[in-house]
């Protein structure tokens, strides 16, 4: 594809607002209005490599908040497990300039032994940078970044757990670690892993919940994105607006 | 590691405690986005008459606004007893509080509650207690949050009518079993504060807020050591 023709494929990249909401999409009955009927929680931490630049840590920050809330958007993680990351991506890779090293790792599994969500991710991220081989010199540094976020996390206090008496009820979680690293030459490379599953209890605690003893759906996955920051400059302003209005949606929706 | 409950503010109508050290910018974001959605939600539903209602706008307002919900649980039943609401709510948050001292939980609840100053007391009947046309019915919606230093927040509240007379500490007052009208209707939301969704909203939500603050948010004093 030439210059061009890239650009008019950009051009027809659909927008977030034209992505129908989760409720539209085939098989989703869970009603975000009623909240007693299923615990979706999910949350991202990326770790930043210290001495990024400014711009750099908004236009990362922005594009993964952009692609999460387009996933969020059209999929529900308790009713269509595995299909929110395929979303998450395609909004990064075909929308927002991060090209993936072809190398994005999925697996699902069914009632598998697992451990804690914060190693499944961390795991996921060493293997797609050790299959891409593209992190370089920056592959360990990612994963002891992403480590970092999560281990920061880890301190804080041991979770609140109101009501922890795993009263079933569906539930679902995602979960995303990523690392972010600029070199000196500029190249910023982001690795993912994310984790989504689905489970007949109620979880607290996603990401230090100890899943071993839980039947749950899981669905896991691993990219190593690198940025073209410079084409990505053309959209920035769209991403803002898009973000700015999907502000003005709560505020509209919530006025006081 | 035990926290200390140090701090309290009537936000709105919700009595806020804070276990130190509680940061900074997160008890600001908390404060801020908790009366906001306090705020949208009365102007949708009157929470004295229309409790399910408000509950569900206020829920799904603090989750469209950066709180990603960890637990929810909400119940109505028949009062079989007389209750005291701050030990109903000392219950609820027993099991899960490890990190703040069973002990300053027991101070809270059962002895400094009681203690509110007077503007405080005042305050708090103002905003939890509806009285009927006739002077027959007390409708009693009580708040209370608790903000961890974890970026955590629970969040219970309660709601029941009565003949009684409420008094100056309506968290302390024991309710006798025959005074109650109906259900006890109850919800806890625990949640933690999503920095990177709530960054969209804070300047607006601050903003929003600026000449309405400082009537509706005040420091207590007697709810702490």
């Amino acid at each position: 594809m030439n210059n061009e023709a890239f650009l008019n494929y950009l051009a027809s990249v659909p927008s977030i607002d034209s992505i129908p909401p989760a409720q539209d999409a085939p098989g989703a009955s869970v009603n975000a209005i009623e909240p007693a009927s299923a615990a979706v929680v999910g949350q991202a931490v990326i770790g930043f490599v210290e001495g990024m630049s400014q711009q750099a840590r908004d236009d990362v920050l922005d594009t993964v908040t952009y692609a999460t809330l387009a996933a969020d958007k059209r999929y529900n993680v308790v009713t269509q497990n595995g299909e929110w990351y395929t979303t998450f991506r395609a909004v990064m890779t075909r929308a927002l300039h991060w090209a993936s090293q072809d190398i994005a790792f999925l697996s699902y599994s069914s009632r598998e032994q697992v451990v804690t969500m914060d190693k499944i991710s961390l795991d996921l991220i060493a293997s797609s940078i050790t299959a891409a081989a593209t992190g370089g010199a920056a592959g360990p540094l990612l994963q002891q970044i992403a480590a970092d976020a999560v281990e920061a996390l880890r301190k804080q206090d041991k979770p609140l757990g109101l009501f922890n008496s795993r009263t079933r009820k569906p539930g679902g979680a995602r979960f995303v670690v990523g690392g972010c690293n600029e070199s000196r030459e500029g190249v910023i490379v982001l690795a993912v892993g994310a984790v989504e599953a689905k489970t007949e209890i109620s979880v607290g605690n996603v990401l230090f919940f100890n899943w071993n003893s839980v039947a749950v759906d899981m669905n896991r996955s691993a990219d190593v994105f690198v940025f073209h920051q410079s084409l990505y400059a053309q959209r920035r302003e769209r991403v803002r607006q898009a973000l700015l209005e999907a502000s003005d949606a709560a505020f509209l929706e919530f006025p006081i | 590691m035990t926290h200390k409950i140090e701090q309290a503010y009537l936000n709105g109508a919700v009595l806020t405690l804070l276990a130190t050290p509680v940061n900074q910018s997160f008890k600001d974001d908390a404060l801020d986005c908790g009366l906001y959605v306090q705020l949208a939600a009365s102007k949708q539903f009157d929470r004295f008459t229309h409790f399910q209602d408000w509950q569900t706008i206020l829920i799904k307002a603090l989750t469209a606004f950066g709180w990603v919900r960890l637990d929810f649980a909400n119940q109505q039943q028949p009062i079989s007893e007389s209750i005291v609401v701050a030990n109903l709510m000392r219950e609820a948050l027993s099991e899960s509080l490890g990190s703040v001292g069973e002990e300053q939980l027991d101070q809270v609840f059962a002895t400094r509650l009681t203690g509110l100053c007077a503007e405080a007391s005042k305050a708090v009947v103002e905003n939890s207690v509806q009285i009927s046309r006739h002077h027959d019915v007390s409708s009693v919606v009580l708040q209370l949050a608790l903000l961890l230093p974890s970026r955590q927040m629970a969040l219970l509240c309660m709601a029941f009518e009565t003949r009684e007379i409420i008094g100056p500490n309506p968290f302390t007052q024991s309710l006798a079993k025959g005074s109650l009208i109906g259900d006890l209707k109850s919800f806890a939301f625990v949640g933690t504060l999503d920095d990177l969704r709530y960054t969209a909203y804070r300047q607006r939500i601050s903003e929003a807020l600026d000449d309405r603050r400082s009537g509706l948010r005040f420091a207590v004093r007697g709810a702490v050591t």
